[in-house]
Protein backbone atom coordinates (compact mmCIF):
# COMPACT_ATOMS: atom_id res chain seq x y z
CA UNK A 1 0.00 0.00 0.00
CA UNK A 2 1.53 3.29 -1.16
CA UNK A 3 0.92 6.93 0.83
CA UNK A 4 0.99 8.68 -2.49
CA UNK A 5 -2.21 6.47 -3.20
CA UNK A 6 -3.46 7.04 -0.47
CA UNK A 7 -2.63 10.56 -0.64
CA UNK A 8 -4.25 10.78 -4.19
CA UNK A 9 -7.48 9.18 -2.88
CA UNK A 10 -7.91 11.98 -0.17
CA UNK A 11 -8.02 14.75 -2.96
CA UNK A 12 -12.01 13.76 -3.55
CA UNK A 13 -12.45 14.40 0.26
CA UNK A 14 -15.33 17.48 -0.62
CA UNK A 15 -18.35 18.30 0.91
CA UNK A 16 -21.59 17.99 -0.94
CA UNK A 17 -23.20 21.59 -2.01
CA UNK A 18 -25.12 23.14 0.93
CA UNK A 19 -28.44 22.98 -0.79
CA UNK A 20 -30.26 20.03 0.05
CA UNK A 21 -32.97 17.63 -1.43
CA UNK A 22 -33.64 15.77 1.55
CA UNK A 23 -37.04 15.78 3.05
CA UNK A 24 -37.65 14.25 6.11
CA UNK A 25 -41.55 15.06 5.53
CA UNK A 26 -41.19 12.51 2.66
CA UNK A 27 -39.06 9.95 4.58
CA UNK A 28 -41.82 9.98 6.61
CA UNK A 29 -44.54 9.54 4.19
CA UNK A 30 -43.10 7.04 2.63
CA UNK A 31 -42.09 5.10 5.30
CA UNK A 32 -45.59 5.26 6.30
CA UNK A 33 -46.63 3.82 3.33
CA UNK A 34 -43.61 0.74 3.08
CA UNK A 35 -44.79 -0.28 6.62
CA UNK A 36 -48.56 -0.56 5.48
CA UNK A 37 -47.02 -2.20 2.38
CA UNK A 38 -44.69 -4.32 3.80
CA UNK A 39 -45.44 -7.64 2.74
CA UNK A 40 -46.43 -6.20 -0.16
CA UNK A 41 -42.59 -5.04 -0.47
CA UNK A 42 -41.98 -3.67 -3.83
CA UNK A 43 -44.35 -5.95 -5.75
CA UNK A 44 -47.85 -5.45 -7.05
CA UNK A 45 -47.67 -1.76 -6.86
CA UNK A 46 -45.00 -1.37 -9.46
CA UNK A 47 -42.16 0.87 -10.05
CA UNK A 48 -44.01 3.22 -12.07
CA UNK A 49 -46.55 3.81 -9.13
CA UNK A 50 -43.77 4.64 -6.13
CA UNK A 51 -41.82 6.92 -8.45
CA UNK A 52 -41.38 10.72 -6.71
CA UNK A 53 -43.60 12.63 -9.14
CA UNK A 54 -44.00 16.30 -8.98
CA UNK A 55 -46.58 17.51 -11.19
CA UNK A 56 -48.22 20.67 -11.29
CA UNK A 57 -51.90 22.29 -11.46
CA UNK A 58 -54.32 25.34 -10.86
CA UNK A 59 -55.71 24.32 -7.33
CA UNK A 60 -59.82 24.16 -6.99
CA UNK A 61 -61.41 27.54 -5.93
CA UNK A 62 -62.56 25.36 -3.26
CA UNK A 63 -61.57 21.57 -2.41
CA UNK A 64 -64.00 19.25 -2.80
CA UNK A 65 -65.44 17.05 -0.04
CA UNK A 66 -67.00 13.66 -0.95
CA UNK A 67 -69.31 12.69 1.50
CA UNK A 68 -70.94 10.06 -0.90
CA UNK A 69 -71.36 6.97 1.30
CA UNK A 70 -70.40 3.41 -0.18
CA UNK A 71 -72.75 2.13 -2.06
CA UNK A 72 -75.14 -0.89 -1.09
CA UNK A 73 -76.85 -1.38 -4.29
CA UNK A 74 -73.53 -2.23 -5.88
CA UNK A 75 -70.50 -4.24 -4.32
CA UNK A 76 -67.72 -6.76 -4.87
CA UNK A 77 -67.61 -10.16 -3.86
CA UNK A 78 -64.97 -11.72 -1.86
CA UNK A 79 -61.61 -12.19 -3.66
CA UNK A 80 -60.43 -15.22 -5.41
CA UNK A 81 -57.07 -15.93 -5.41
CA UNK A 82 -55.50 -16.52 -8.56
CA UNK A 83 -53.92 -20.28 -9.62
CA UNK A 84 -50.00 -20.46 -9.49
CA UNK A 85 -47.84 -23.45 -9.60
CA UNK A 86 -47.73 -25.81 -6.02
CA UNK A 87 -44.78 -24.57 -4.06
CA UNK A 88 -45.43 -20.35 -5.31
CA UNK A 89 -44.83 -18.21 -2.04
CA UNK A 90 -45.18 -14.90 -3.64
CA UNK A 91 -47.15 -13.38 -6.34
CA UNK A 92 -49.52 -10.26 -7.21
CA UNK A 93 -51.11 -8.66 -10.08
CA UNK A 94 -49.50 -5.80 -11.49
CA UNK A 95 -51.83 -4.47 -14.51
CA UNK A 96 -54.67 -5.50 -16.73
CA UNK A 97 -56.04 -5.26 -20.09
CA UNK A 98 -58.87 -3.08 -20.47
CA UNK A 99 -61.34 -6.11 -20.31
CA UNK A 100 -60.20 -7.76 -17.25
CA UNK A 101 -59.72 -11.01 -18.62
CA UNK A 102 -56.01 -10.68 -18.77
CA UNK A 103 -54.13 -9.93 -15.47
CA UNK A 104 -50.56 -9.75 -16.23
CA UNK A 105 -47.22 -9.72 -12.62
CA UNK A 106 -45.15 -12.29 -11.22
CA UNK A 107 -44.49 -15.41 -9.56
CA UNK A 108 -41.39 -16.02 -7.00
CA UNK A 109 -39.57 -13.10 -9.50
CA UNK A 110 -40.76 -14.33 -12.80
CA UNK A 111 -43.23 -12.76 -15.12
CA UNK A 112 -46.65 -14.24 -14.69
CA UNK A 113 -49.58 -14.22 -17.27
CA UNK A 114 -53.17 -14.91 -16.42
CA UNK A 115 -56.10 -15.48 -18.76
CA UNK A 116 -59.45 -15.37 -17.85
CA UNK A 117 -58.92 -16.81 -14.57
CA UNK A 118 -56.52 -19.30 -15.62
CA UNK A 119 -52.74 -19.25 -15.45
CA UNK A 120 -51.25 -18.79 -19.23
CA UNK A 121 -47.51 -18.43 -18.36
CA UNK A 122 -44.93 -17.78 -15.94
CA UNK A 123 -41.27 -16.68 -17.44
CA UNK A 124 -38.75 -19.06 -17.46
CA UNK A 125 -35.36 -17.94 -14.95
CA UNK A 126 -33.69 -15.90 -17.53
CA UNK A 127 -36.66 -14.33 -18.95
CA UNK A 128 -38.12 -11.15 -17.68
CA UNK A 129 -38.51 -11.14 -13.86
CA UNK A 130 -42.08 -8.77 -14.00
CA UNK A 131 -44.96 -8.33 -16.49
CA UNK A 132 -46.04 -4.13 -16.31
CA UNK A 133 -48.58 -4.22 -18.62
CA UNK A 134 -50.73 -6.17 -21.13
CA UNK A 135 -53.27 -5.38 -23.61
CA UNK A 136 -56.76 -6.97 -25.13
CA UNK A 137 -54.75 -9.30 -27.14
CA UNK A 138 -52.80 -10.55 -24.70
CA UNK A 139 -49.46 -9.12 -25.44
CA UNK A 140 -47.48 -8.63 -21.77
CA UNK A 141 -44.50 -6.62 -21.33
CA UNK A 142 -41.86 -6.45 -18.55
CA UNK A 143 -38.43 -5.80 -18.29
CA UNK A 144 -37.28 -5.93 -21.65
CA UNK A 145 -39.53 -8.25 -22.87
CA UNK A 146 -42.88 -9.09 -24.73
CA UNK A 147 -45.02 -11.86 -24.99
CA UNK A 148 -47.53 -13.15 -26.92
CA UNK A 149 -49.42 -15.82 -27.84
CA UNK A 150 -46.87 -18.64 -26.14
CA UNK A 151 -43.79 -16.86 -27.47
CA UNK A 152 -41.06 -14.45 -25.19
CA UNK A 153 -39.46 -11.94 -27.53
CA UNK A 154 -36.43 -9.96 -26.43
CA UNK A 155 -37.57 -6.26 -27.04
CA UNK A 156 -33.86 -4.41 -29.03
CA UNK A 157 -32.22 -1.96 -27.39
CA UNK A 158 -28.52 -1.51 -27.83
CA UNK A 159 -28.46 -0.95 -24.11
CA UNK A 160 -30.39 -2.93 -21.03
CA UNK A 161 -34.59 -1.43 -21.51
CA UNK A 162 -37.44 -1.81 -19.26
CA UNK A 163 -41.36 -1.79 -20.84
CA UNK A 164 -43.95 -0.02 -18.71
CA UNK A 165 -47.04 0.16 -21.19
CA UNK A 166 -48.26 -1.27 -24.23
CA UNK A 167 -51.30 0.04 -26.27
CA UNK A 168 -54.15 -2.26 -27.73
CA UNK A 169 -52.62 -2.06 -31.23
CA UNK A 170 -49.28 -3.37 -29.74
CA UNK A 171 -47.07 -0.27 -29.34
CA UNK A 172 -44.91 -0.47 -26.39
CA UNK A 173 -43.19 2.46 -24.36
CA UNK A 174 -40.63 2.39 -21.63
CA UNK A 175 -37.10 3.60 -20.77
CA UNK A 176 -33.32 2.08 -21.80
CA UNK A 177 -29.92 2.79 -20.63
CA UNK A 178 -28.23 5.66 -22.56
CA UNK A 179 -24.66 6.85 -21.06
CA UNK A 180 -25.59 6.61 -17.10
CA UNK A 181 -29.11 7.96 -17.90
CA UNK A 182 -32.54 6.61 -18.23
CA UNK A 183 -34.37 8.06 -21.40
CA UNK A 184 -38.03 6.71 -22.56
CA UNK A 185 -38.05 5.05 -25.30
CA UNK A 186 -41.15 4.01 -27.78
CA UNK A 187 -41.04 0.51 -30.12
CA UNK A 188 -43.65 0.35 -32.51
CA UNK A 189 -44.28 -3.18 -32.39
CA UNK A 190 -42.31 -6.30 -30.41
CA UNK A 191 -40.40 -6.81 -32.82
CA UNK A 192 -39.25 -3.20 -34.03
CA UNK A 193 -36.15 -1.28 -33.15
CA UNK A 194 -36.13 1.10 -30.44
CA UNK A 195 -36.73 4.74 -30.89
CA UNK A 196 -35.88 7.32 -27.97
CA UNK A 197 -38.22 9.99 -27.36
CA UNK A 198 -36.31 13.04 -27.34
CA UNK A 199 -36.25 15.71 -23.71
CA UNK A 200 -35.50 18.68 -23.65
CA UNK A 201 -31.56 19.11 -22.16
CA UNK A 202 -31.40 15.47 -23.02
CA UNK A 203 -32.90 14.65 -19.17
CA UNK A 204 -33.37 11.72 -17.90
CA UNK A 205 -37.37 10.17 -17.66
CA UNK A 206 -39.83 7.41 -18.48
CA UNK A 207 -42.81 6.85 -21.02
CA UNK A 208 -45.40 5.25 -18.69
CA UNK A 209 -48.57 4.89 -20.77
CA UNK A 210 -49.05 5.05 -24.41
CA UNK A 211 -52.59 5.31 -26.76
CA UNK A 212 -53.07 3.60 -30.15
CA UNK A 213 -52.70 6.71 -31.72
CA UNK A 214 -49.62 6.93 -30.39
CA UNK A 215 -49.77 9.55 -27.70
CA UNK A 216 -47.42 9.12 -25.04
CA UNK A 217 -47.57 10.20 -21.70
CA UNK A 218 -43.76 10.03 -19.46
CA UNK A 219 -42.48 10.75 -16.61
CA UNK A 220 -39.65 13.37 -16.48
CA UNK A 221 -37.86 15.17 -14.25
CA UNK A 222 -41.03 14.16 -11.88
CA UNK A 223 -43.40 15.57 -13.79
CA UNK A 224 -45.80 14.37 -16.36
CA UNK A 225 -45.07 15.27 -19.62
CA UNK A 226 -46.99 14.36 -23.04
CA UNK A 227 -45.27 13.30 -26.50
CA UNK A 228 -47.28 13.46 -29.79
CA UNK A 229 -50.11 16.44 -30.27
CA UNK A 230 -49.37 19.56 -27.92
CA UNK A 231 -45.93 18.06 -26.87
CA UNK A 232 -45.03 19.54 -23.41
CA UNK A 233 -45.23 19.10 -19.32
CA UNK A 234 -49.09 18.56 -18.55
CA UNK A 235 -49.65 19.43 -14.84
CA UNK A 236 -49.17 21.14 -11.91
CA UNK A 237 -50.48 20.49 -8.56
CA UNK A 238 -51.54 23.22 -6.09
CA UNK A 239 -53.94 22.98 -3.64
CA UNK A 240 -55.18 24.99 -0.21
CA UNK A 241 -52.10 27.22 -1.22
CA UNK A 242 -49.07 25.16 -1.94
CA UNK A 243 -48.04 25.03 -5.18
CA UNK A 244 -45.91 22.55 -6.94
CA UNK A 245 -46.97 19.67 -4.98
CA UNK A 246 -44.89 16.52 -5.00
CA UNK A 247 -47.00 13.36 -6.27
CA UNK A 248 -46.01 10.80 -4.18
CA UNK A 249 -47.76 7.84 -6.24
CA UNK A 250 -48.98 8.38 -9.21
CA UNK A 251 -51.50 5.94 -11.73
CA UNK A 252 -52.75 7.74 -15.11
CA UNK A 253 -54.85 5.72 -18.63
CA UNK A 254 -53.68 8.62 -20.47
CA UNK A 255 -56.74 11.29 -19.76
CA UNK A 256 -56.57 11.60 -15.83
CA UNK A 257 -53.64 11.57 -13.49
CA UNK A 258 -54.59 10.27 -9.78
CA UNK A 259 -52.36 9.78 -6.63
CA UNK A 260 -51.24 12.04 -3.59
CA UNK A 261 -49.82 14.93 -2.42
CA UNK A 262 -48.46 15.96 1.04
CA UNK A 263 -50.06 18.94 2.13
CA UNK A 264 -49.09 20.52 5.58
CA UNK A 265 -47.91 17.44 6.97
CA UNK A 266 -50.80 15.71 5.72
CA UNK A 267 -51.75 13.06 3.00
CA UNK A 268 -54.15 14.09 0.08
CA UNK A 269 -55.24 12.01 -2.48
CA UNK A 270 -55.66 14.01 -5.89
CA UNK A 271 -56.92 13.92 -9.76
CA UNK A 272 -56.33 15.56 -12.39
CA UNK A 273 -57.17 15.37 -16.00
CA UNK A 274 -54.10 15.98 -18.17
CA UNK A 275 -53.37 19.58 -18.74
CA UNK A 276 -56.51 20.14 -16.23
CA UNK A 277 -56.82 21.31 -12.25
CA UNK A 278 -56.25 18.78 -9.99
CA UNK A 279 -58.87 17.84 -7.29
CA UNK A 280 -59.05 16.20 -4.08
CA UNK A 281 -60.01 12.59 -3.72
CA UNK A 282 -62.13 10.57 -1.14
CA UNK A 283 -60.53 9.58 2.11
CA UNK A 284 -61.23 6.11 0.94
CA UNK A 285 -58.75 6.11 -1.93
CA UNK A 286 -56.40 8.55 -0.74
CA UNK A 287 -53.87 6.17 -2.24
CA UNK A 288 -55.06 5.42 -6.24
CA UNK A 289 -53.45 2.01 -7.07
CA UNK A 290 -55.50 1.75 -9.98
CA UNK A 291 -57.26 3.63 -12.70
CA UNK A 292 -59.03 2.31 -15.76
CA UNK A 293 -60.49 3.88 -19.03
CA UNK A 294 -63.13 5.29 -17.37
CA UNK A 295 -61.74 7.24 -14.43
CA UNK A 296 -62.51 4.59 -12.41
CA UNK A 297 -60.12 4.85 -9.72
CA UNK A 298 -59.03 1.96 -6.80
CA UNK A 299 -57.23 2.66 -4.36
CA UNK A 300 -56.92 2.31 -0.47
CA UNK A 301 -57.69 4.30 2.79
CA UNK A 302 -54.06 4.12 4.62
CA UNK A 303 -55.24 4.89 7.80
CA UNK A 304 -57.29 1.19 7.71
CA UNK A 305 -55.83 -0.15 4.52
CA UNK A 306 -59.54 -0.92 3.43
CA UNK A 307 -59.50 -1.25 -0.76
CA UNK A 308 -62.01 0.84 -2.27
CA UNK A 309 -63.35 1.06 -5.83
CA UNK A 310 -64.50 5.09 -6.85
CA UNK A 311 -66.47 4.42 -9.84
CA UNK A 312 -68.13 8.03 -10.84
CA UNK A 313 -68.96 8.95 -7.65
CA UNK A 314 -69.52 5.83 -5.53
CA UNK A 315 -67.64 4.24 -3.82
CA UNK A 316 -67.46 0.43 -3.88
CA UNK A 317 -65.71 -1.73 -0.95
CA UNK A 318 -63.72 -3.96 -2.07
CA UNK A 319 -63.16 -6.83 0.53
CA UNK A 320 -59.60 -7.85 1.34
CA UNK A 321 -57.36 -8.56 4.25
CA UNK A 322 -54.31 -6.31 5.26
CA UNK A 323 -51.54 -4.81 3.04
CA UNK A 324 -53.92 -5.59 -0.24
CA UNK A 325 -54.19 -3.49 -3.29
CA UNK A 326 -56.12 -2.86 -6.34
CA UNK A 327 -54.06 -2.81 -9.36
CA UNK A 328 -55.98 -3.53 -12.41
CA UNK A 329 -59.45 -2.26 -13.30
CA UNK A 330 -61.19 -3.56 -15.88
CA UNK A 331 -63.02 -0.92 -18.13
CA UNK A 332 -66.77 -1.90 -16.49
CA UNK A 333 -65.26 -2.69 -13.40
CA UNK A 334 -66.72 -5.61 -13.40
CA UNK A 335 -63.42 -7.98 -12.89
CA UNK A 336 -60.48 -6.33 -10.54
CA UNK A 337 -56.63 -7.79 -10.10
CA UNK A 338 -54.25 -7.14 -7.38
CA UNK A 339 -53.09 -8.54 -4.39
CA UNK A 340 -55.10 -9.33 -0.96
CA UNK A 341 -52.30 -9.59 1.46
CA UNK A 342 -51.30 -12.98 0.48
CA UNK A 343 -51.25 -13.62 -3.32
CA UNK A 344 -52.35 -12.96 -6.72
CA UNK A 345 -56.37 -12.52 -6.67
CA UNK A 346 -58.79 -11.26 -8.69
CA UNK A 347 -62.32 -10.11 -7.55
CA UNK A 348 -65.77 -9.95 -9.21
CA UNK A 349 -67.91 -6.69 -8.88
CA UNK A 350 -70.93 -5.65 -9.81
CA UNK A 351 -71.31 -1.63 -10.67
CA UNK A 352 -74.60 -0.29 -11.93
CA UNK A 353 -73.20 3.10 -12.53
CA UNK B 1 -45.20 4.84 13.25
CA UNK B 2 -46.80 1.95 15.70
CA UNK B 3 -45.06 3.13 19.03
CA UNK B 4 -45.19 6.52 18.45
CA UNK B 5 -41.56 7.39 18.23
CA UNK B 6 -42.00 9.88 15.31
CA UNK B 7 -41.11 12.74 17.41
CA UNK B 8 -37.88 10.93 18.10
CA UNK B 9 -36.74 9.71 14.78
CA UNK B 10 -37.26 13.30 13.50
CA UNK B 11 -35.34 15.43 15.92
CA UNK B 12 -32.50 11.82 15.37
CA UNK B 13 -32.69 12.24 11.21
CA UNK B 14 -32.72 15.75 12.06
CA UNK B 15 -29.32 16.47 13.56
CA UNK B 16 -27.72 13.57 11.38
CA UNK B 17 -28.45 14.72 7.77
CA UNK B 18 -25.48 17.14 6.88
CA UNK B 19 -22.90 13.87 8.19
CA UNK B 20 -25.24 11.23 6.34
CA UNK B 21 -25.08 13.63 3.14
CA UNK B 22 -20.75 13.83 3.71
CA UNK B 23 -20.68 10.19 4.06
CA UNK B 24 -22.79 9.63 0.66
CA UNK B 25 -21.91 12.45 -1.32
CA UNK B 26 -18.02 10.77 -0.52
CA UNK B 27 -19.77 7.12 -1.90
CA UNK B 28 -21.70 9.13 -4.73
CA UNK B 29 -19.56 11.61 -5.92
CA UNK B 30 -22.34 13.57 -6.75
CA UNK B 31 -24.78 16.17 -5.14
CA UNK B 32 -28.10 14.48 -6.51
CA UNK B 33 -27.20 10.62 -6.54
CA UNK B 34 -25.83 11.62 -2.71
CA UNK B 35 -29.41 13.59 -1.49
CA UNK B 36 -31.36 10.49 -3.31
CA UNK B 37 -29.22 7.90 -1.20
CA UNK B 38 -29.91 9.62 1.77
CA UNK B 39 -33.25 10.26 1.50
CA UNK B 40 -33.73 6.41 0.83
CA UNK B 41 -31.70 6.17 3.68
CA UNK B 42 -33.44 7.85 6.43
CA UNK B 43 -37.25 6.42 4.74
CA UNK B 44 -35.55 2.85 5.42
CA UNK B 45 -34.55 4.29 9.23
CA UNK B 46 -38.17 5.24 9.30
CA UNK B 47 -39.29 1.68 8.80
CA UNK B 48 -37.18 0.23 10.97
CA UNK B 49 -37.14 2.98 13.62
CA UNK B 50 -38.51 0.42 16.51
CA UNK B 51 -35.05 -1.55 16.18
CA UNK B 52 -32.83 1.51 15.24
CA UNK B 53 -33.13 3.41 17.99
CA UNK B 54 -32.05 0.48 20.23
CA UNK B 55 -28.79 -0.18 18.67
CA UNK B 56 -25.74 0.16 20.96
CA UNK B 57 -24.03 2.48 18.21
CA UNK B 58 -26.88 3.87 16.65
CA UNK B 59 -24.82 6.36 14.44
CA UNK B 60 -23.00 3.32 13.37
CA UNK B 61 -26.30 1.51 12.38
CA UNK B 62 -27.56 3.98 10.35
CA UNK B 63 -24.34 4.26 8.39
CA UNK B 64 -24.30 0.32 8.11
CA UNK B 65 -28.02 1.23 6.74
CA UNK B 66 -26.54 3.97 4.42
CA UNK B 67 -23.83 2.12 3.01
CA UNK B 68 -25.74 -0.81 2.20
CA UNK B 69 -27.97 1.22 0.66
CA UNK B 70 -25.17 2.65 -1.55
CA UNK B 71 -23.81 -1.22 -1.98
CA UNK B 72 -27.93 -1.93 -3.30
CA UNK B 73 -28.41 0.53 -5.73
CA UNK B 74 -24.95 -0.08 -7.47
CA UNK B 75 -25.43 -3.98 -8.08
CA UNK B 76 -29.41 -3.44 -8.77
CA UNK B 77 -27.96 -1.24 -12.03
CA UNK B 78 -29.67 1.91 -14.11
CA UNK B 79 -33.37 1.33 -13.55
CA UNK B 80 -32.87 2.27 -9.77
CA UNK B 81 -31.62 5.76 -11.10
CA UNK B 82 -34.39 7.67 -9.32
CA UNK B 83 -36.35 9.89 -11.54
CA UNK B 84 -36.54 13.53 -10.84
CA UNK B 85 -33.39 14.69 -10.64
CA UNK B 86 -32.22 18.12 -12.41
CA UNK B 87 -29.23 18.73 -14.55
CA UNK B 88 -26.06 18.26 -12.45
CA UNK B 89 -24.80 21.54 -11.59
CA UNK B 90 -21.92 22.80 -13.32
CA UNK B 91 -18.01 21.77 -11.83
CA UNK B 92 -15.83 24.15 -11.07
CA UNK B 93 -13.27 24.87 -13.55
CA UNK B 94 -9.42 24.09 -12.93
CA UNK B 95 -6.78 21.56 -13.51
CA UNK B 96 -7.65 20.05 -9.83
CA UNK B 97 -10.75 19.62 -10.19
CA UNK B 98 -9.84 17.82 -13.67
CA UNK B 99 -7.87 15.54 -11.84
CA UNK B 100 -10.59 15.11 -9.15
CA UNK B 101 -13.08 13.89 -11.94
CA UNK B 102 -10.58 11.76 -13.48
CA UNK B 103 -10.02 9.64 -9.43
CA UNK B 104 -13.78 9.98 -9.47
CA UNK B 105 -14.25 8.66 -12.01
CA UNK B 106 -11.67 5.53 -11.38
CA UNK B 107 -13.02 5.35 -7.66
CA UNK B 108 -16.42 4.31 -9.78
CA UNK B 109 -14.82 1.36 -11.21
CA UNK B 110 -13.23 -0.36 -8.02
CA UNK B 111 -15.77 -3.04 -7.05
CA UNK B 112 -18.39 -1.70 -5.40
CA UNK B 113 -17.52 -3.27 -1.29
CA UNK B 114 -13.95 -2.24 -1.91
CA UNK B 115 -14.95 1.09 -2.90
CA UNK B 116 -17.21 1.73 0.43
CA UNK B 117 -13.98 0.73 2.77
CA UNK B 118 -11.65 2.99 0.49
CA UNK B 119 -14.03 5.75 1.50
CA UNK B 120 -14.79 4.93 4.66
CA UNK B 121 -11.28 4.34 5.96
CA UNK B 122 -9.49 7.40 3.85
CA UNK B 123 -12.10 9.47 2.56
CA UNK B 124 -14.04 9.58 5.83
CA UNK B 125 -10.95 8.81 8.37
CA UNK B 126 -12.60 5.68 10.20
CA UNK B 127 -10.72 3.33 11.84
CA UNK B 128 -10.26 -0.24 10.69
CA UNK B 129 -12.66 -1.59 13.79
CA UNK B 130 -15.29 1.05 12.80
CA UNK B 131 -15.27 0.09 9.06
CA UNK B 132 -15.57 -3.30 9.92
CA UNK B 133 -18.87 -2.73 11.83
CA UNK B 134 -20.34 -0.60 9.77
CA UNK B 135 -19.49 -3.03 6.69
CA UNK B 136 -20.59 -6.00 8.53
CA UNK B 137 -17.49 -7.62 8.77
CA UNK B 138 -14.12 -8.74 10.04
CA UNK B 139 -11.19 -6.02 10.48
CA UNK B 140 -8.97 -9.12 8.43
CA UNK B 141 -11.35 -8.21 5.47
CA UNK B 142 -11.38 -4.41 6.09
CA UNK B 143 -7.44 -4.29 5.44
CA UNK B 144 -7.64 -7.04 2.76
CA UNK B 145 -10.65 -5.18 0.90
CA UNK B 146 -8.65 -1.74 1.25
CA UNK B 147 -5.64 -3.74 -0.24
CA UNK B 148 -7.62 -4.81 -3.24
CA UNK B 149 -9.38 -1.68 -3.36
CA UNK B 150 -6.02 0.61 -3.73
CA UNK B 151 -4.64 -2.08 -6.16
CA UNK B 152 -7.40 -1.62 -7.95
CA UNK B 153 -7.55 1.70 -8.02
CA UNK B 154 -4.01 1.94 -8.82
CA UNK B 155 -4.09 -0.48 -11.99
CA UNK B 156 -7.48 1.78 -13.60
CA UNK B 157 -5.50 4.74 -12.78
CA UNK B 158 -2.41 2.96 -14.78
CA UNK B 159 -4.06 1.95 -17.46
CA UNK B 160 -6.28 4.84 -18.53
CA UNK B 161 -4.65 7.97 -16.85
CA UNK B 162 -0.84 6.72 -17.18
CA UNK B 163 0.94 10.55 -16.34
CA UNK B 164 -1.76 12.33 -15.51
CA UNK B 165 -1.15 12.57 -11.54
CA UNK B 166 1.44 13.67 -10.05
CA UNK B 167 2.19 11.56 -7.05
CA UNK B 168 3.09 14.35 -4.57
CA UNK B 169 1.31 16.88 -2.42
CA UNK B 170 -2.12 17.35 -3.35
CA UNK B 171 -2.51 20.73 -5.27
Amino acid sequence: MSDHDIRLLQRLASSPSEHSRVDIGRAVSEGRRRVRRRRLAAGAVAAVLVAAVPVSAAVWARPTTHSTPVSQAQGCAPGVKLPVPAGSKKSFVVAGDRSGRYLAGEIDGRAALWHDGALEVVAEADGPSRFTAVNASGLAVGAGWAYSAGTFTKLASPTAALANAVSDNGTIVGARERNNKVVPVIWDSTGAAVRDLPTRNGESGQAVWVSDEGVVLGLVRGAYYRWGPSAGYTNEINLDGEKNLILHAGVTNGQMIAGNVNVAGKEVGIRAFVLSDAERLPDAVREPTAINSRNWIAGLDPETGALTLLAGDDLVAVPSGDHAAVTAVAADGTTLGGYDGEAATTWRCQITG
Amino acid sequence: MADGSEAGYVAYVSGRIPALRRLAYLLCGNDHQADDLVQETITKIFVRWSQVRKAENIDNYVHTILVRTFLDDRRRGWWKVLLGTSPERAAPAGAAVEDREVLRAALAKVPPRQQAVLVLRFLDDRPVAEVAEIMGCSQGTVKSQTAHGLTALRRILGDQYAGTFTYGEAR
